[in-house]
């Protein structure tokens, strides 16, 4: 790490605390890592938790997301979103709404929560719950409504794949019925067990247009003053420059995991050779800026070819150092996704294969099936 | 979207948004779900003169005690309060 690199450093404007892997559901497409039944005991304390806002906010942290697994299992979530909130971050829940209830909606009002992202996992109760893995999608409409009941925007998000992409029309009119704000089509992004399922989650070429063209009809309908929002984002396989993944790494988000390790992203923990800090150990601002982790990747001088003398590398950063690691076994070389990689290829193959009649059976996102992967590496 | 305002409309911050000042960007900001927007002096000045009382006539007047006469002040000022509803980040009575 140089001087130079050090000074540069922004603050991490985004904070996303994974209170708990614990979840109810077993969705096939979970950012979590696949190796989770790891840490399931050695979650931080509210204490710890409270610490880190208070550390990440002297820092310049203004947009905290309580995540998880299911974060409203953390019994002590309210108390967390008042700290958060007298702290003066703008609070946000990203909850399946399992788990919930309408007084638990009512008590995170009172504590001064900000927003609440309800997820869907597809449009009707058949295929929500089968994803899901639970009877779920009756409640999850319940807590939508109760959700608009306590006057919070409401983000509603689906993520989108193989299995549910082609009813992207039903998503956006059942989310407009719930009253949603903003509608978030989040196409599943291949890590943790979506990286695992991928060859049963990748959309057909065909299937990304008609849902582009399901979301340009939706939008060109809402009358002139609809303050709706829909969010859509091509999935990154089926483009040929790669995403600017979390607009750099160690740039502006900051992730910390159920027992305190610092990530720069979700899915960063994978990566092999770097010694992720642990808020347990570390202070939030050491962490951000001077542990080796988040300095890894920042900046351009780590680049090799063909990013390193690429003009849009400013712009893309190289894309996703973990799809990088997953697909060509090292995290520093450029985002297959990108046409320059000489590893883009791996992209065309998995298209490819995703044109195929589906018959790939899915590994369910549960602790036995994540003991069973862990027993399987080791 | 291509919000049209009158000058008697009242306009105020939507709900679930917030300005704030933030200390360590010595700048105010606009927060929303999942989202954060810093803003320039001009734009802190006329979105924290929308108190929910004034109209969009009184925050101009408001704004020239600041900014002095200038001819497009007017325009500016609806220009910049359509593009925030349009944004959603603004709401304005009917």
């Amino acid at each position: 790490m140089t001087e130079v690199t050090e000074s540069k450093v922004k603050p991490p404007l985004w904070l996303l605390a994974e209170l708990t892997y614990k979840c109810p559901l077993q969705c096939p497409y979970c950012s979590n890592p696949t190796d989770f039944a790891r840490a399931t005991d050695r979650e931080l304390t509210t204490e710890e938790w409270i610490r880190v806002f208070e550390e990440a906010r002297e820092l310049g942290a203004t947009q905290l997301g309580f995540s998880g697994g299911e974060p409203i299992v953390r019994q002590d979530l309210e108390e967390l979103v008042t700290a958060a909130r007298d702290l003066g971050y703008y609070t946000n829940l990203i909850t399946s709404g399992v788990g919930m209830n309408r007084s638990r909606v009512e008590s995170l009002k009172k504590a001064g929560l900000d927003h609440i992202q309800v997820s869907f996992q597809a449009s009707s109760a058949e295929l929500n719950d089968w994803i899901a893995g639970a009877d779920s999608f009756e409640h999850k409409l319940e807590m939508a409504r109760a959700v608009k009941e306590f006057e919070f925007p409401m983000v509603l998000c689906f993520v989108t794949h193989r299995k549910n992409v082609d009813s992207v029309p039903q998503m956006l009119e059942l989310s407009k019925q719930l009253g949603a704000d903003y509608i978030e089509l989040a196409t599943a992004q291949y890590y943790g067990w979506a990286f695992l399922n991928r060859d049963a989650l990748l959309p057909t070429r065909e299937q990304v247009v008609f849902a582009e063209k399901a979301v340009n009809d939706f939008r060109a309908e809402l009358a002139e003053n609809d303050p709706l929002k829909v969010f859509y984002v091509v999935p990154d396989y089926y483009e040929d420059r790669p995403k600017p993944c979390m607009n750099g790494w160690g740039d502006v988000f900051l992730v910390v995991t159920p027992d305190g390790t610092a990530l720069p992203c979700h899915a960063a923990r994978q990566l092999p050779d770097i010694d992720f800090p642990n808020v347990r150990q570390h202070s939030v601002g050491a962490i951000w800026e001077h542990s080796n982790a988040l300095n890894k990747f920042r900046g351009f001088d780590w680049m090799p070819e063909p990013c390193r003398s690429c003009p849009e590398k400013e712009k893309d950063f190289g894309g996703c150092r973990c799809q990088a690691y997953m697909l060509t076994g090292d995290a520093a070389n450029a985002d297959p996704v990108c046409s320059k990689s000489p590893h883009h290829h791996k992209i065309a193959e998995a298209i490819a294969a995703a044109e195929q009649p589906e018959s790939v059976p899915m590994t369910f996102r549960n602790p036995a099936n994540s003991k069973r992967l862990i027993r399987a590496d080791s | 979207m291509n919000t049209v305002i009158d000058k008697c409309q009242v306009c105020k911050i939507a709900p679930g948004v917030r300005l704030q000042f933030e200390k360590v960007q010595q700048a105010w900001v606009l927060l929303y779900p999942e989202g954060m927007v810093t803003l320039d002096e001009v734009a802190s000045d006329i979105l924290r003169a929308l108190d929910g009382v004034r109209n969009t006539d009184e925050v101009v007047t408001e704004m020239r005690k600041q900014y002095g006469e200038a001819a497009e002040l007017d325009e500016d000022v609806l220009e910049f309060l359509c593009s925030m509803i349009d944004q959603g980040w603004v709401r304005c009575n009917d």
